[in-house]
């Protein structure tokens, strides 16, 4: 049952076929007021074309979707007041900018002294005024972008969504821009599905982030549960980075779980809430893991020897292979103080924290 | 007004009728006013005839007979109509090829301005109409005109154009100019410039870049050319009808003058005959494009 | 070494004089017409013995050359318009949608091309005759129509396929119904390919003879039949004077769509495959 009064979208069992291939398989999902969601993973997981049966672009073959607690399966787009900014950004090429504004106001009938008031006011907030006698050929990408995002958000829609809109700028920009859109977003107070397949900017821009892999929807959550309690394989590999070790659950007491991986390495983790059945993964995150010279007073070290690495910057990324061949990633913060002697060949020790160890599921 | 017809049309396009309904038009004119009268056409064919006055009103009895095409296998017509129009097919299409391809390769590989001259001119001379392109041969090919009056300037005798296969050759090919050059143009722009600037590059001057590289390569665009060019010959009809005089006749204008005399039948055998052809030259050539690239 | 600079040289020569001998015999028409009817003597008219107006006189007083003009634009018009309408649904259709049949579609709609002129033209006569329906106005506009529909079609197609679904899509989501998008949106951005297929069909009717010939009346009858049946009669330059008014006609549409949208459009309509 939808509950409606908590979420401004919600979706409820969805899903949609193209052909054999079930692009959106019975996903739910709900949206809260003012929320920035963003449905994130990699291409073809189905985030565009959920986002597309939400915006009523494409027809959904199963499930329902409420917004604002209306029934729109049988809405069409135009009468579902939404805004909805596409990767080429689709600006009119025969109209002025001023034109492509004024288009969603003039169908709806606005008077012509609002319609310039509120040009005037959201060319304002996208930070490009005076823009109103323009072509979209005379408009950079990155110009062309907010455009379109002003265009959407002239109408006043319930609800705004945006499909992949920064994976067509380049790297500077695409940062810049990520901190503009939050902030637009958070000015406007709008309602707000963000789709990327870019975990940076999901990372950095939304409220809450929705996993998608082949159509399902793995993991809800902060950017901060997702990325530190990841509950599928699938998200904890795709947010970040992870070292994932496949086991089974040897002993379990009060203050510890201690683990057998599949590699014949003995891990410890810290004991959980959550029901673990014997098989699982444990994800250790490459900044949790540090390096020794000797074996370090941790349960979970381990010897092994440098193959590899990348001076990255702002860290340094080693890869260890381990003594029984099980191959790890660590990063390195602080690089000015890695000492000479972590290099490719050298024999060293890694180790971790009970606490760094995340269990999944299998 | 104007939401409800909103409305029933979304209930349409939810049933998948929507495109079916926007082809509409299209289906029933060409259905009707093409398919059926090709398909009547076909039948008139096999009907016999009724010569005027055997019957009232009637132009041909609707039984089926093979009198017609008997008929026209008589080699009265075929060499009074269908040889003249090979001949006439095959000659003109060899020639224009001849004289378009290097206009063709121009327009190709020039630079935008010299490009849009060229295709200026060579859309011009198709849109003009065939009645210009026919008076203007009617002027300059009849014995007073420039070309005799020239010939006779030199001292030779004058020749005699019109109501020559002569004439209506040279009225076929340069209508088959303009076509084909835009095909040829078409297909050697398809050619990467990149194979002739790599066979320059290792020594070829122009004439072997062409032999060996851009010929060979342009042959698919040259056989199109040449499918264009018959099939467009064969179907001529205001060439031989003007520069023919009566006196050289090709198939076309068989069916005009057997329509005159009423002889619906035959007439449409005539035009069935010419829809063979045509047929049979696009399959063929087609045919043996296939066989080539297969080979390769 | 010298005898393979001649050959080259030789070679030059020679394409460069079939090419300047083709640019000649595609300019010759409307030049020698042109030419003609200013000729003052009716009797060898090319070249020209002087400057007279005389044949545009005869041209602007034969009443049967006028209402032919007034006919061809008639049906030109009409036929453009009704291949224009009937084009841009099945070629939005094409576009947008997929359907079964669409490829059959496509290929019947491309038919009328494949038939000899000559032969629809006949087969039309035999129809109607088979019919009893002798609305000649009526046979004449269809006829048009069909012969220009596949011109106008293999223009406006591509138009369609060049469009993105965004801009279509955009305007649906800020509130546009389909119909609105349509006219809005899409039919302005197809409007060089809109453009070249007016051109491009209106020629194609207007200078038809051999489907017009076989289903024309008096009162139906348009120019290039009347010309033509002039021509079989003797030469005369009234005809050039007409034909020159038609050149003129037809060259003003060319620099009309070049200006407007580019003459590259018209080329997607006349190339063959």
């Amino acid at each position: 049952m939808a509950v409606t009064k908590i979420f401004d979208v919600e979706l409820v069992g969805v899903t949609k076929t193209f052909g054999k291939v079930k692009a959106v398989d019975d996903m739910s999902l709900g949206i809260k007021p003012k929320e920035f969601m963003t449905l994130l993973g990699p291409s073809g997981c189905g985030k565009t074309t959920a986002l597309r049966c939400i915006a009523g672009l494409e027809k959904h073959d199963k499930g329902d979707i409420f917004i604002k607690g209306q029934l729109v399966n049988d809405v069409p787009p135009y009468r579902r007041n939404i805004g909805l900014v596409f990767q080429d950004y689709a600006i009119f090429p025969h109209m002025t900018i001023f034109e492509n504004l004024a288009f969603g106001l003039k169908i709806r009938k606005v008077d012509k002294e609002e319609i310039n008031e509120r040009a005037k006011k959201y060319l304002e907030l996208v930070r490009l005024p005076g823009y109103e006698e323009r072509y979209a050929s005379q408009l950079s990408g990155g110009e062309r972008q907010r455009i379109a995002l002003a265009r959407s958000l002239i109408i006043e829609p319930t609800l705004l969504l945006l499909d992949e809109p920064l994976s067509n700028l380049d790297l500077k920009l695409r940062v810049q821009m990520r901190v503009e859109l939050a902030t637009m977003q958070r000015e406007v107070g709008i309602t707000t599905l963000y789709v990327t397949h870019d975990q940076g900017e999901a990372m950095a821009m939304s409220d809450r982030i929705a996993v998608m892999d082949h159509g399902r929807i793995k993991q809800v959550g902060t950017p901060t549960e997702i990325y530190n309690f990841p509950q599928d394989k699938f998200v904890a590999d795709f947010i970040g980075e992870a070292n994932i070790f496949s086991g089974k659950i040897l002993e379990r007491n009060e203050t510890e779980i201690k683990i057998s991986t599949d590699s014949d390495l003995t891990l410890f983790a810290l004991p959980a809430e959550e029901e673990l059945k014997g098989s699982v993964y444990v994800s250790v995150r490459p900044e949790a893991i540090k390096l020794y010279k000797q074996r370090p007073p941790l349960k979970n070290a381990f010897g092994g020897s440098i193959e590899a690495i990348e001076y990255l910057g702002s860290y340094v990324k080693c890869h260890i292979c381990l003594n029984n061949n099980q191959k790890v990633v660590a990063h390195i913060l602080y690089t000015k103080q890695v000492p000479d002697y972590f290099s490719p060949g050298k024999k060293i020790y890694v180790g971790w924290e009970h606490e760094d160890c995340t269990l999944i599921n299998r | 007004m104007s939401s409800i017809s909103i409305k029933f049309l979304r209930r349409i396009g939810r049933l998948g009728f929507t495109p079916y309904i926007l082809c509409a038009p299209a289906i029933i004119i060409l259905v009707f006013f093409f398919l059926f009268p090709a398909v009547m056409l076909l039948s008139v064919s096999f009907f016999k005839y009724l010569p005027p006055g055997t019957a009232i009103g009637k132009m041909y009895e609707p039984t089926f007979t093979l009198e017609n095409y008997m008929r026209f296998f008589k080699s009265a017509y075929l060499d009074g109509y269908l040889w003249p129009t090979i001949k006439v097919m095959v000659t003109s299409t060899i020639i224009a090829l001849i004289l378009s391809y290097p206009v063709a390769y121009s327009i190709a590989r020039s630079p935008p301005r010299k490009r849009k001259i060229l295709t200026a001119i060579t859309i011009a001379a198709l849109l003009v109409g065939p009645v210009v392109r026919v008076y203007s041969w009617l002027v300059i090919l009849s014995r007073d005109g420039i070309i005799n009056n020239f010939i006779s300037l030199l001292g030779f005798n004058k020749i005699e154009f019109l109501g020559t296969d002569l004439g209506v050759i040279i009225g076929t090919t340069q209508f088959l100019l303009a076509f084909l050059i835009f095909s040829l143009s078409g297909s050697i722009q398809n050619i990467n410039p990149s194979y002739e600037d790599a066979a320059r590059s290792l020594g070829a001057n122009e004439i072997y870049t062409f032999i060996k590289i851009t010929l060979p390569l342009s042959l698919p665009g040259i056989s199109s050319a040449v499918l264009l060019g018959l099939t467009l010959s064969a179907t001529m009809f205001e060439t031989p009808m003007v520069l023919g005089q009566g006196i050289v006749e090709m198939l076309a204008n068989l069916v005009f003058t057997e329509i005159s005399f009423l002889n619906f039948p035959f007439a449409s055998v005539a035009s069935v005959m010419l829809l063979a052809i045509t047929l049979t030259i696009s399959y063929g050539v087609n045919y043996l494009l296939q066989a080539k690239i297969k080979v390769r | 070494m010298e005898g393979k600079i001649s050959v080259y040289k030789i070679c030059k020569i020679v394409v460069i004089s079939l090419k300047l001998l083709t640019v000649g015999l595609l300019l010759m028409p409307p030049i020698v017409v042109a030419t003609s009817s200013f000729n003052p003597t009716a009797f060898a008219p090319f070249p020209p013995r002087g400057l007279s107006l005389r044949w545009f006189e005869t041209f602007f007083g034969d009443s049967g050359l006028i209402s032919g003009i007034r006919n061809s634009i008639f049906f030109a018009v009409l036929s453009t318009a009704l291949s224009l309408a009937i084009g841009i649904l099945a070629s939005f259709a094409i576009a947008r949608y997929n359907f079964k049949g669409k490829n059959l579609l496509d290929a019947l709609i491309l038919s009328p091309i494949v038939l000899p002129e000559v032969a629809f033209g006949n087969a039309l006569l035999v129809y109607f005759y088979y019919l009893k329906y002798y609305n000649h106005t009526i046979i004449l506009l269809l006829g048009q129509t069909i012969i220009a529909l596949p011109y106008v079609f293999r223009v406006i197609l591509p138009s369609f396929y060049g469009i993105s679904r965004s801009f279509e899509e955009a305007a649906m989501t800020l509130g546009a119904n389909e119909i609105q998008t349509f006219l809005r949106i899409t039919l302005p951005l197809i409007k060089p390919g809109l453009i070249a297929g007016i051109v491009l069909g209106f020629a194609t009717a207007f200078n038809n003879f051999s489907v017009s010939v076989f289903l024309v009346v008096t009162s139906t009858q348009t120019l290039p039949v009347h010309l033509m049946g002039r021509m079989r009669i003797f030469l005369d330059p009234t005809i050039a004077a007409a034909s020159t008014f038609v050149c003129l006609t037809m060259v003003s549409a060319l620099i009309i769509t070049e200006k407007l949208v580019g003459i590259d459009k018209l080329i997607t309509g006349i190339r063959w495959r």
